[in-house]
């Protein structure tokens, strides 16, 4: 029996007990939330996050829908579906769970959830949730299993000077997404994560750490892979393999009163894949609040190394060897780096309890030998960029 | 005599948001007759999802309302869009839902009385009817 048996067997006894003790009928509760962004960038050289230098609204504009059904005191089921103005994302479900609260410290989810890794991970898109227009790309853009099945627990626990709560999960992921128009398999097996909120006085800390064990199949280098393995050179056919364990730790701070706040996020992405780079990311961000504006200042960066590539294939021995040796050196070559610089600033209207507009300048500097984000048509483009947006969001 | 009674309760509710404008609340439960202190922290945790040793059920005013934007201020520590985002971040990533709201005091007060193990807040002056405690008076 397979973990995802398991799940679907628990979440149908759950179903089924809390419709046997439903002593009332079960309450339908609709909610929803949304946003529209515009936005520019100042270059006919690049785009970054699918912006280019004309103003266009169908790359980050959302719609969600969140229908929740409670049956009982302890029982509810809820499921969310969102729809992606912009073609890379997939719209349709997001997350599906049975919710059961035997208690208000006690909350256990079995299903499909969003995958909690940092701050903002499982809210990403509800962009009513957070100041910017967008979340800091360099922190909030490095994982492909955005959602997961299984279970998740949490702990509130209850004190006179603190509020304190832990959370776990523990699921699967499996799922094909495409990668410049390439579709890829990503599969993680024990997936799990250990989370901790601690709220005192006017500040909020999360601490949290995730791993998983990643197997995905790039089809572009399998056929190159085969052949290294053909030839007996296993360990750099291993090495060119999306197959191993990952690491997540995330730290963040945040301190707010009615007047200012300040937020910081910092995250480490440790994988034991030679193609994955090693990815170190942060932002600082500080605000005024003076209702019904925010406005805001922050610094995001990222850092990135891949390991060094293995030395197995004899080079100057014969002309085969050497090309294979030399294609071996160029997969690594081409391994897009992302390391980048940003400084935003902007501005948040509430203007109704439930609809906020948002507008941000980004200043982007990258590295001129990398990506940085970008999707480059000009190799002249020195990866320094200013990003305008303008954003309404809402939530009902 | 009617004329009198709607001016007197009038200059009541009068008063009594003036009260809250200038930051006089406090935080009012149904214990069930059981006597209660609760310190800042465990008001606000109760308010914004957290838990207690006692399970609360924490009952809001409209955002319209100025006892609540004076709760917020001096209870949560938040203004009223932070208060919003938060709860939109509990609710649409499944963790918990916002506290029941009503629309008047008198609704809030009603609530408390037939809700054993509820919370709410008040302008400092409202009479407190028999059977509700007073639980916590910001400074």
């Amino acid at each position: 029996m397979t973990f995802k048996h398991i799940l679907n067997a628990s979440a149908g006894l759950a179903l089924l007990i809390s419709t046997g003790a439903c002593s009332i009928e079960p309450e339908f509760d609709i909610s929803g939330f949304g946003q529209v962004v515009g936005g520019y960038l100042n270059t006919d050289k690049a785009t970054y996050q699918g912006y280019d230098d004309s103003f266009s609204i169908d790359q980050q504009s959302i719609l969600g829908l969140q229908a929740d059904v409670q049956f009982n005191k302890y029982i509810s089921a809820s499921g969310q579906a969102v729809a992606y103005a912009s073609d890379t994302k997939t719209s349709g479900l997001e997350w599906l769970f049975v919710n059961i609260t035997p208690s208000q410290r006690w909350q256990v989810r079995l299903g499909r959830h969003k995958t909690p890794f940092f701050n903002y991970s499982d809210s990403v898109d509800v962009g009513f949730t957070y100041p910017w227009v967008t979340l800091p790309q360099q922190v909030y853009n490095f994982y492909l299993f955005s959602s997961f099945e299984g279970a998740f627990v949490r702990y509130d626990i209850p004190n006179k000077q603190y509020a304190l709560n832990f959370e776990a999960y523990w699921g699967s992921f499996d799922d094909d997404y495409y990668i410049a128009e390439t579709k890829v398999d990503v599969e993680v097996d024990d997936l799990a994560g250990l989370m901790t909120n601690l709220q005192v006085n006017n500040f909020t800390f999360r601490l949290s750490y995730h791993q998983g064990n990643v197997n995905t199949k790039l089809p572009n280098l399998q056929a190159f892979i085969d052949t290294l393995y053909n030839v007996g050179f296993t360990k750099s056919a291993d090495s060119l393999t999306v197959d191993g364990h990952l690491d997540f730790i995330q730290a963040s701070v945040n301190y707010e009163n009615p007047s200012y706040f300040s937020r910081a996020e910092w995250t480490k992405i440790v994988p034991d894949i030679l193609v994955v780079p090693e990815i170190q990311a942060y932002y600082l961000s500080a605000g005024i609040y003076d209702y019904p504006f925010t406005y805001h200042i922050t610094f995001a960066n990222s850092d990135m190394k891949f390991s060094d590539p293995v030395q197995e294939i004899p080079v100057g021995v014969s002309p085969e060897l050497d090309a294979l040796a030399f294609g071996y050196q160029t997969v690594f070559r081409a391994l897009d780096k992302d390391e980048l610089s940003s400084l935003s600033i902007g501005t948040r209207w509430d203007w109704k309890p439930n609809i906020a507009f948002k507008a941000d300048l980004t200043f982007l500097r990258g590295e001129p030998d990398q990506r940085s984000f970008y999707q480059i048509t000009d190799p002249s483009f020195d990866r320094h960029s200013t990003l305008f947006q303008l954003a309404v969001s809402w939530v009902f | 005599m009617k004329k009198v009674y709607l001016f007197l309760f009038l200059l009541m509710a009068l008063s009594q948001t003036v009260n809250a404008r200038v930051g006089g609340i406090i935080v009012v439960a149904n214990t069930n007759n059981t006597p209660m202190v609760l310190t800042k922290q465990e008001v606000k945790n109760l308010f914004m999802g957290g838990a207690l040793e006692v399970e609360f059920q924490p009952v809001v005013l409209p955002n319209s309302s100025p006892t609540r934007v004076i709760f917020n201020t001096k209870v949560l520590g938040l203004t009223e869009s932070r208060v919003q985002s938060y709860w939109a971040q509990m609710r649409f990533t499944g963790r918990k839902k916002p506290p029941t709201q009503v629309s008047s005091q008198l609704e809030l007060i009603e609530f408390l009385i037939d809700t054993p193990y509820s919370i709410g807040y008040l302008p400092k002056d409202t009479p407190i009817p028999d059977g509700l405690t007073v639980v916590y008076v910001p400074q």
